[in-house]
């Protein structure tokens, strides 16, 4: 079959069998849709073209009914555009539908554009009132009349090479008339005395759009419009939307007229939400912290039901009903994560964290039912380290927050951060084990060096009495003892026993926090003898002691044993302090 | 008995006249030293045949003084007593060559053992 006149039409012309399969189909139709004619060639033209799923079965009950149909419909092209097709059906014969279509899709998409523009037009025009100004602006014209004269040529570039000249034009500017809106917005109350130059009104930021003015005047446009910042009398400032126009008849008489539309207060709004929007996304995804956002919708009407029912701990709830908590934990959605939550959870890519949270929460039971408690008793916010495990499979520690934003909590929303703190719970728990090791070393060689030295402080006594005691008898089982020999060894193990009593008690009121006992002390001594006590500990864990003790102290009144603690203390403390340090100092100075 | 005096050092006043008493009731001269600097430099001067040390005293302990000693070439036999009981220490003080090392508080009786290790008794 050669070229007809079928494919002379610009139309697509599609010819069909009562059941919709392609007979024929033109060159215009290969255009429109893409297809060729042996692809089309018997194909069902709905499915083929992705009709509407809702457009078909009207077309079908039009041919049925009335023998035609005519209407616009989306299709899909091959390359999978969609395209807005103005469609006419027509059952040509019992068992034969002829369907033209034109591509109507870039002409609707202007007309919606245009009936978007429009509607947008009247809204501003409507809600918003005008501020009017009638400007003089004869000096004006006088100073560009004489530039060119002088024989400046490119006046754009004149004025935007030479501001003061501007500031100059404007100066010369003067207000001849206001309505009651330029009165509020940019006097204070006095009509009066807006009646004078435009300068207050212009800040120097805004030159440009003045002497774009001036361009559009001077070269005979009709009217000029453009975005800038005014400022009221006493320094307000507005974004306005400023327009002047130049009618022939006011041009020549010098006067103008300007119109300026307070754009500020929807400015500021679009701007504030389109700042904190994007500062949202920039928060979201560039913060150096996990995160995920959640959607409970569902979770949030369960939890309201709930509290009509009159459950008001959720804990006793998860108690009572095994199973609830799989429920909730399933029921609320991830929606959106960013680079560190997937980084976090070491997943392939975002998809893997999206849908139920009970995934991600495997390891979390306790912290997560203690975060929907919260949020069920109202708390905005949620804090607790919890595990993760990740799709690595390894465990992670992570500080998890929920937070439930209000202005989200319409749409039942909530923002999940989590930090991985999985080496800082690492590095806690070492440090926690080593300190516990160390005081415990520490203690041992303390109750040690303890032993020891109590234990050579009445061994000396007791070994000085045992001899004496010995030597006595050595004495007496002479035939004539040595009476005066006798007495000095006896004196002698009395003394050694005393002094071995005060060992004794001395420990015994260590150990038991006793009385103090008051004496007048050289504190220096005491120092010296802690240092004394302590010479074994230093030399074993390589520290050197410098003692720079000031001469001539008064004597102190004090408790021995007890300075001799604190003194202890503060050089126990200095050496787990050095602990595991190559070089370090560390001074006390009692003051 | 061997003519030589034992020499008794000790930093405890007490144990160094109780042992000097004894020494001298059982026959021996006993001469007195505070601290192993005192021996070194007055009892140079006075041969003995037996040393009883202290090992624990401020300046050179008993093990510090027997490693001098053998150093210049001074064997006089050496007795260690001490009022410590920690095993590394005592493992030390038996290691330097002493003839042995008493506990205080001891008994005579091992005294006596130790010096007629000594050959002095």
């Amino acid at each position: 079959m050669g070229a007809d006149i079928f494919d002379l039409v610009q139309h697509s012309i599609v010819l069909s069998d009562r059941d919709g399969h392609v007979t024929r189909w033109n060159a215009a139709s290969e255009q429109i849709y893409g297809w060729s004619q042996t692809e089309a060639l018997g194909k069902p033209v709905h499915d083929l073209l992705k009709t509407r799923r809702k457009t078909a079965p009207l077309i079908e009950q039009g041919l049925r009914e009335s023998g035609s149909w005519e209407g616009d419909v989306e299709r899909r092209a091959a390359n999978g555009v969609v395209k807005t097709i103005r469609l006419k059906c027509v059952l040509s014969s019992p068992n034969e539908i002829v369907e033209t279509g034109a591509d109507i899709t870039d002409k609707r998409r202007l007309e919606e554009a245009l009936s978007r523009a429009e509607h947008r037009y009247y809204n501003v025009f409507r809600a918003m009132a005008v501020s009017f100004w009638e400007l003089d602006f004869t000096a004006v014209g006088g100073m560009v009349e004489r530039l060119r004269r002088a024989g400046e040529t490119d006046l754009p570039g004149y004025l935007a090479a030479n501001p003061e000249f501007v500031r100059e034009l404007i100066r010369a500017t003067q207000v001849i008339d206001v309505n009651d809106l330029s009165e509020s917005m940019f006097g204070r109350g006095e009509k009066e005395e807006m009646l004078a130059s435009l300068e207050p009104y212009w800040p120097e930021a805004s030159f440009p759009v003045y002497a774009a003015a001036v361009v559009a005047a001077v070269q005979g446009k009709p009217h000029f419009a453009a975005e800038t910042r005014l400022s009221s009398i006493d320094g307000r400032e507005y974004d306005v939307w400023f327009t002047a126009c130049f009618p022939p008849e006011m041009l020549a008489r010098g006067k103008l007229l300007i119109g300026i539309l307070d754009v500020s207060a929807d400015k500021r709004a679009k701007t504030a939400l389109e700042m904190s929007e994007e500062r949202y996304r920039s928060l979201f995804h560039f913060l150096p912290v996990a995160m995920l956002q959640v959607d409970r919708r569902e979770l949030a009407e369960v939890f309201l039901t709930l509290q009509k029912q009159g459950v008001n701990d959720l804990q006793m709830y998860f108690k009572e009903h095994p199973g609830f908590y799989e429920y909730a934990a399933n029921s609320i959605q991830v929606i959106e994560v960013n680079q560190r939550a997937v980084e976090l959870f070491r997943a392939r890519s975002a998809d893997q964290l999206m849908g139920p949270a009970a995934r991600v929460w495997s390891e979390a039971r306790e912290t997560i039912q203690a975060s929907m408690a919260s949020r069920f008793s109202g708390a905005a916010r949620f804090e607790a380290e919890m595990k993760i495990r990740a799709f690595d499979d390894q465990t992670r520690d992570a500080l998890y927050v929920a937070h439930f934003p209000e202005a989200y909590e319409r749409e039942a929303l909530g923002l999940i951060c989590m930090l991985d703190i999985s080496d800082r719970v690492e590095a806690q728990t070492k440090l926690a084990r080593m300190q516990a090791e160390f005081a415990h070393a520490a203690r041992v060689s303390m109750l040690g060096e303890l032993t020891a030295s109590i234990a050579h402080e009445v061994n000396q006594p007791l070994g000085a009495i045992l001899t004496s005691g010995e030597t006595a008898i050595r004495w007496l089982d002479r035939q004539e003892p040595n009476l005066g020999e006798l007495r000095a060894l006896a004196v002698r193990t009395v003394s050694d026993a005393r002094r071995a009593g005060d060992v004794i008690r001395r420990i015994r009121s260590m150990a038991s926090h006793g009385e103090p006992e008051l004496a007048e002390l050289a504190l220096n001594d005491v120092v010296e003898e802690v240092v004394m006590f302590l010479g074994p500990e230093l030399r074993r864990q390589a520290v050197q002691a410098t003692l720079d003790l000031a001469p001539n102290l008064p004597l102190v009144r004090g408790d021995r044993v007890q300075l001799q603690q604190v003194f202890a203390n503060l050089a126990v403390n200095a050496l787990q302090a050095m602990a595991g340090q190559e070089s370090a100092a560390s001074s006390s100075k009692p003051r | 008995m061997a003519g030589l005096p034992i020499s008794v050092i000790d930093d405890d006043e007490s144990t160094r006249i109780a042992l000097a008493g004894l020494l001298r009731l059982l026959g021996f001269e006993a001469r007195t030293y505070e601290s192993a600097e005192e021996f070194l430099t007055i009892g140079s001067l006075h041969p003995c045949c037996c040393i009883i040390s202290d090992v624990h005293m401020s300046g050179l302990s008993g093990i510090d003084l027997k490693r001098r000693l053998d150093e210049s070439g001074q064997y006089t036999p050496m007795i260690l007593i001490t009022g410590r009981s920690e095993p590394r220490l005592l493992a030390e003080a038996t290691a330097s060559g002493a003839i042995c090392v008493l506990r205080k508080p001891f008994d005579t009786e091992a005294l006596l053992a130790g010096l007629r290790q000594a050959n002095v008794a």
